[in-house]
């Protein structure tokens, strides 16, 4: 995963783009190269036996694309579906999925000052996912392995032929 | 007879250029060897030894242009043994058959090396050195062939021959034979007048001679013997150059030393050693353009395409039709459509699958986008203007769909080539004499279902081979004949290709089945009628290898054949066999795996879709029709059988888990391992739909194959019958 590892060596001056976004009152960034687009909400077709927050599978432009909503993965927020729940679809490991998270707020560039190592501390999310935490003014970004999350066993998005190849 | 080189300043990018050798010369190993393979040994067929020769002279000429020096030495070598034979100045013996089928195999690695889809480099001198060694060995016994003069007559000429291809026609009669008196007048109404003195037969040289001239215009005569004589060429410039036939040849002698690896000079008159390099040509040319040969042909003889032209725009795909066909290589090809009609790509292109399937994703959005429109368009009841262009557009787009997946088809002679090889190898090894028969090798089917129907296909073969066919001693003692047949056919029935693997051997062993049965504790009824014996070897672990015969068992079962047969979209395996008669085993799979036919099936608020191919019937359900086994699920009865039932809504947890005794259908499927009925709620209708994967992005799914996008956009999933079917059929609660 070359996603992650790389964060914490880039120069002073180098600034990274990150999307942030928001799950429950939590802030989270993930690398602007992750994500290959943001769409609204569409109800996607349900499949039975996966746990509840794999919301189904969605015809996007005639590939079928996964949808999890990371606000029920994580317990965050409220997982309601209007007009205003966004999709965040994500390109990772050669995968494109999509996530639903509470709201998308902006792109932000960060240099590498601006990213403190993530203490040990008991989010939502368990620390390997976590590669660091951005700051900005008076905000607090997590920074996330979007990759690494996505692809892990836990999220039960990748079979498990895949798991061996990926880990 | 064809020249062997050409200027190769005209294509540029050489990686271009190898690429197309590679496939070419993939071609052309695979046509050697099922050519050899279809060869009468004790009269082998004229032209088909010529479509050998060809083929490895192609090879030849195209690997020494691009500096692959050991693939030119053992085609070289092969050429020669080659050209004896069909001289007839040798017997096709086993032993040169065997060597030349070798020597393919050797070019084939060599081929596969210089691409780079093997690591080491084939070794070659063993071969050559026994083609050698065999060539060297029966030469006493050579009837030696005097060579035999002709006085070839060209004209009169309707226009002036292109003074390139005279030159390139002449030199490769040069590599024949000898050349001599040539006396041009290149103009129209002119004549071009030569003697030449070669062993081939005149139909050879009438062949070189038509590349050249109308075939109405050349006239071919004995001659008597003569003197070498200076001849003049008039060009078309009308400029005049001296030409010595005698200097010539020393040049040809010349380049063949030239290459390091290029094989020594074969000794006597055979004239088979020379071929010219691509520099020497040029420098022969008195350093004229390169691109002459390309730029200055003019469609006139056979085989010529117009979209030759070097010029030519690249068409859609990136790839001008003439990148295939460069210089002198064209003239080989004009050779290989003649005799080689059926494995030549006639007028044809080559473009990259991905390419392929990108269209075929695009053509099928298309189609769902047509078909959302018309929804749309039957609801809102506009102007009717509209829904008569719309159904137009419908009817395009299937159209357009389904010539782009017609481009996936391959005919299945792709898969069949390779069986006659097996055969003949492992008869051999068996010390069997088995005969292999061929049909419907025209049948078409999906390309990508080629490397996946190989190996089951090859598994059957080989039993056949290995377990069926008896040895001829046996044979004769069960007043069979010594050689045993196998037929392998194909057809296409409906929406599935249908393969058949018969043999006439001894066929399956009831008795010895049924006590492997019983050591594997697997209960049968004795009295089972041989059909329910049969499907005993499709059982995991019930190797035919080590039960019905006693040869020792090598790979898979049928357990494995029939299991990747059926991921293949529901193929099926069938069998019969009657003792001492034969075994004949079908396999059946769909002719495409891109495109379903497909019942898509309500339940709850999901939809869901079948592969029409499993569905048998569906039913309403009345009172009394489903019956409960304590702790066992329920069974409905249809006609005089007891189907297991599967809950769709139970196995899906959709609805609210009161699935309807009563009002519901059942759609009775019939997949691997037997029959069911399916309870669903309310049938949708029939329609071929796209299949689409669920693993790219997600993984797989229990109870289902793929997915696929409906009229209104929206995935529903394709159930995995046999899976389904499986659960339900063991009885226990269809949960996955």
């Amino acid at each position: 995963m070359a996603g992650g590892a790389t964060h914490s060596q880039s120069g002073a001056g180098e600034l990274r783009e990150f999307l942030s976004f928001r799950l429950g009152a939590e802030e989270y960034g993930i690398e602007i190269l992750k994500v290959q687009e943001i769409r609204g909400w569409e109800q996607p077709t349900a499949i039975a036996n996966t746990p509840a927050f794999i919301k189904g599978v969605i015809n996007l432009r005639g590939i079928i694309v996964p949808i999890v909503d990371l606000r029920l993965k994580f317990n965050l927020g409220e997982a309601k579906y209007d007009e205003f729940t966004v999709v965040i679809i994500l390109s990772v490991a050669k995968r494109v999925v999509g996530a639903v998270v509470d709201a998308v707020s902006d792109v932000l560039s960060l240099s590498a000052g601006q990213i403190k190592p993530a203490p040990e501390f008991s989010a939502a999310l368990e620390t390997q996912f976590i590669t660091g935490l951005g700051t900005l003014e008076e905000r607090m970004l997590i920074l996330l392995d979007i990759e690494k999350l996505m692809t892990s066993r836990d999220m039960q998005l990748v079979g498990d032929a895949a798991h061996a190849a990926t880990h | 007879m064809s020249s062997s080189s050409s200027g190769s300043g005209a294509f540029g990018d050489t990686s271009d250029f190898r690429a197309i050798f590679f496939e070419e010369a993939d071609e052309h190993v695979a046509a050697i060897e099922s050519v050899l393979l279809r060869l009468n040994q004790a009269a082998p067929d004229a032209e088909d030894l010529n479509a050998i020769f060809r083929a490895a002279h192609s090879i030849k000429g195209t690997s020494g242009m691009l500096g692959f020096s050991e693939i030119t030495s053992v085609t070289h070598v092969l050429e020669n043994l080659l050209d004896d034979l069909r001289k007839g100045e040798r017997q096709l013996t086993e032993e040169a058959l065997d060597l030349m089928l070798r020597a393919g195999d050797v070019v084939k690695m060599q081929v596969a090396f210089r691409r780079g889809t093997v690591q080491e480099a084939p070794d070659s001198a063993a071969i050559e050195q026994e083609l050698r060694a065999l060539m060297e060995r029966d030469v006493g016994g050579r009837p030696a062939s005097a060579p035999r003069r002709y006085a070839v007559r060209l004209g009169p000429l309707a226009a002036p021959i292109d003074s390139a291809e005279l030159d390139l026609m002449l030199s490769g009669l040069g590599e024949m034979g000898k050349v001599e008196a040539v006396a041009t007048s290149n103009v129209a109404g002119g004549e071009i007048r030569f003697e030449v003195e070669l062993s081939g037969a005149e139909a050879d040289l009438r062949s070189v001679l038509a590349l050249v001239v109308p075939a109405d215009a050349i006239r071919v005569d004995k001659a008597a013997p003569a003197a070498p004589a200076k001849a003049i060429v008039a060009d078309d410039h009308g400029g005049e150059i001296f030409f010595d036939p005698a200097e010539w040849k020393k040049k040809q002698k010349a380049t063949v030393a030239a290459p390091a690896a290029a094989p020594p000079a074969e000794s006597g008159d055979s004239s088979f050693d020379s071929f010219v390099s691509p520099e020497k040509f040029r420098a022969r040319r008195g350093g004229g353009e390169p691109q002459e040969a390309v730029s200055d042909a003019k469609p006139r003889g056979p085989g010529r395409r117009a979209t030759d032209d070097p010029a030519a725009e690249p068409n859609l795909f990136g790839r001008r039709a003439s990148d295939v066909v460069p210089g002198a290589e064209r003239r080989g090809r004009r050779d290989s459509e003649r005799g080689m009609q059926a494995l030549a790509e006639a007028a044809s292109i080559r473009v990259s699958i991905e390419k392929v399937d990108l269209l075929v994703n695009l053509v099928g959005e298309l189609v769902i986008t047509e078909a959302m429109l018309a929804q749309q368009q039957r609801q809102e009841e506009s102007d009717s203007r509209y829904a008569t262009g719309l159904v137009d557009l419908g009817r395009h787009a299937r159209n357009l769909q389904e010539a782009v997946m017609s481009i996936r088809m391959v005919p299945i002679s792709t898969v069949f080539t390779r069986f006659p090889r097996l055969a003949r190898e492992l008869s051999q090894r068996f010390g069997k004499e088995v005969e292999l028969k061929v049909s419907g090798e025209t049948t078409e089917f999906d390309r990508g279902l080629i490397e996946k129907i190989t190996d089951p296909l090859t598994h059957l073969v080989r039993n056949s081979i290995d377990h069926g066919i008896e040895s001829p001693a046996e044979r004769e003692a069960a007043g069979k004949p010594r050689c045993g047949m196998i037929w392998l056919s194909a057809s296409q029935k409906g929406g599935s290709i249908v393969i058949e693997v018969r043999d006439d051997g001894k066929g399956l062993n009831r008795k010895r089945i049924l006590e492997r049965a019983a050591e594997r504790g697997i209960r049968i009824d004795p009295n089972a009628d041989d059909d329910e014996v049969w499907q005993l070897i499709f059982e995991a672990g019930f190797s035919t290898a080590e039960t019905v015969t006693d040869v020792s068992g090598r790979g898979v079962g049928m357990d494995v054949v029939r299991r990747n047969i059926q991921v293949l979209g529901g193929g099926k395996v069938g069998l019969h066999s009657r003792e001492g008669a034969g075994t004949t085993v079908t396999v059946s799979v769909p002719l495409t795996l891109a495109i379903m036919e497909a019942m898509s099936v309500a339940v709850g608020p999901a939809t869901y879709v079948l592969p029409l191919s499993a569905v048998i019937e569906s039913r309403s359900i009345q009172a009394g029709d489903i019956a409960g086994i304590a702790g066992q699920g329920h069974t409905l009865r249809v006609r005089d059988e007891f189907l297991p039932v599967v809950r769709l809504s139970e196995v899906f947890r959709e609805g609210n888990g009161a699935a309807p005794e009563q009002g519901g259908i059942a759609v009775i499927v019939e997949s691997e391992g037997g029959k069911a009925a399916l309870l669903v709620d309310e049938l949708l209708g029939q329609q071929q739909v796209v299949v689409k994967s669920l693993e790219a992005n997600f993984r797989r799914m229990p109870g289902v194959s793929s997915a696929t996008i409906m009229g209104d956009g929206r995935v529903a999933l394709i159930l995995d019958l046999a899976q389904i079917v499986q659960l339900a059929g063991k009885g226990a609660r269809a949960r996955l």
